[in-house]
């Protein structure tokens, strides 16, 4: 039997997880839900995450994406959603999962990562050390998708 | 049959030629795989993905039966059958098959492979779990007998093909078990005989690469056997055979190692049989990577366990340790014996 048909029994098992194959019949595609850490601007929001499987996984690791123009994070490409996280790129290993990977996602908003910016926006006032301006313009993004 | 026609020859029906019976088996298959597929999606619906992923064989094996219960069995031909105008008659072409040859050919071609495929493995469990408490020596021995049991099957389905190749009789075992032979239903003209004669002639050629590629399987084996055969008879009169000498003998002339077995016929070590490497505690028996008892368990330079497939395909990726991220190049992986 299939690594991700394992997976899915025991995510399935546990119903505190929020993280599902789109349809029962596919596999392949998976959606996520992680909420705004405590202590950030993203606490009290929601977020969904889009999950594909490649054909190679565990070998390769899942393409994970947020929904377009709804996560304000300087890992994130705010247009595409399209995330900057080591783990989804060169340091992946097939010992990782698809719940790792979403915690792993879930970590990223409370530790960002000046490094390699995706939104050069809050990119800048990150590597210029304003963390208050950085929370507020995250802050402003998500109200204004209210 | 047109009552004008005088000649006797031509009252008889024509034996459908290889040709005509491929061609109508290809349909028949098409059509099975449609079924196959519509029966899926509807099983998709009902009971979900992972239900269809695990019965995968038995609902191949349902829409197979579904489609011949509903054509050949009840006597009627199958699509394929009519697209190029052939139906069954008995072995001797005198008359048409009794129900129970059609029974027989349903069942047998449906779940024929199947009941066989399970038999091998059942046989090969029966000799595993012998294989602890017994000598080395005879463990090997038993290994051979599993081998040959595949082969005399594979050989069996050779020699059958051979056959139809030859003389276009029966493409399948299930038909030439039952006696279901195909004639033409309409009479040939003469340019279409001419043609069905070069098809023939076709298939003798492709009968004849068959032939030799056999040939070329089957020699070594035979090799293989005649010298397990001297090993035998040297190790009961009390001699023992250098072992190097049967070494030498698996390289041929060129240098390559020919007579490597395929993945299927060599033994693999699956820590899902408890007797199987007792030295690994019970909570590391499972590989990380396919979360599975582990196949062929192998070690990594830096010691961490897994299946051989799943590190060695994991290397072809990135040649370091999925656990600790040392290095890790496949030609450094060890398979424990
Ligand atoms: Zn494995
Ligand atoms: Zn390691």
């Amino acid at each position: 039997m299939s690594r991700l048909i394992k997976e899915y029994k025991t995510i399935n098992a546990q119903d505190d997880i929020l993280l599902f194959p789109e349809t029962a019949d596919n596999l392949n595609n998976w959606t996520a839900m992680i909420t705004g850490p405590p202590n950030t601007p993203y606490e009290g929001h929601d977020f969904k995450l889009y999950i594909s499987i490649p054909d190679a996984y565990p070998n390769s690791p899942p393409m994970v994406k947020f929904h377009r123009e709804a996560m304000p994070h300087v890992n994130v490409n705010y247009e595409t959603g399209e995330i900057c996280l080591d783990i989804l790129k060169g340091e992946w290993s097939p010992v990782y999962n698809l719940l790792y990977t979403v915690q792993s996602i879930e970590r990223l908003l409370s530790e960002p990562n000046a490094d390699s910016p995706l939104n050069l926006e809050l990119g800048i006032l990150m590597r210029e050390g304003d963390k208050t301006a950085y929370d507020s313009l995250v802050r402003y993004y998500l109200q204004r998708q209210k | 049959m047109e009552p004008k026609e005088s000649d006797a020859d031509e009252r008889t029906l024509h034996l459908a030629d290889a040709a005509s019976i491929v061609q109508a088996n290809q349909k028949d298959t098409q059509i099975e795989n449609i079924l196959n597929e519509k029966l899926t999606e509807l099983l998709t619906l009902l009971k979900g993905q992972l239900f269809t992923n695990v019965h995968t064989k038995h609902i191949s094996i349902i829409s197979k039966l579904v489609y011949l219960s509903l054509t050949t069995l009840i006597g009627r031909k199958t699509l394929g059958e009519e697209y190029v105008d052939i139906f069954i008659v008995n072995k001797s072409n005198k008359g048409l098959v009794k129900r129970y040859q059609r029974l027989v050919f349903v069942l047998g071609y449906t779940l024929g492979p199947f009941l066989i495929q399970k038999l091998i493995k059942f046989w090969k469990l029966r000799n595993g779990s012998g294989e602890g408490d017994d000598s080395d020596d005879d463990s090997i021995a038993a290994d051979e007998n599993v081998i040959s049991i595949e082969t005399i099957i594979n050989c069996l389905f050779d020699i059958h093909m051979l056959l139809f190749y030859f003389k276009g009789a029966y493409y399948d075992i299930s038909r030439r078990v039952s006696g279901l032979r195909y004639v033409t239903g309409h009479r040939l003209t003469n340019s279409e005989k001419q043609l069905k004669q070069k098809n023939a002639n076709t298939y003798k050629i492709l009968g004849s690469v068959l032939l030799l590629q056999s040939i070329s399987t089957y020699m070594p084996l035979l090799k293989t056997g005649s010298q397990l055969l001297i090993k035998k008879v040297y190790t009961s009169s009390g001699k023992t055979l250098n072992d190097s000498d049967m070494l030498v003998d698996k390289r041929d002339k060129s240098g390559s190692i020919s007579n490597v077995p395929d993945d299927s016929r060599s033994h693999h070590f699956n820590l899902s049989d408890k007797d199987c490497f007792k030295f690994i505690p019970e909570n590391s028996r499972k590989c990380i990577l396919c979360l599975s008892d582990m196949t062929d368990p192998s070690c990594a330079p830096c010691g961490h366990l897994y299946c051989w497939k799943c590190i060695t395909n994991w290397c072809g990726e990135k040649e370091d340790c999925p656990l600790c991220r040392q290095i890790c190049r496949p030609q450094h992986v060890i398979p424990l014996r």
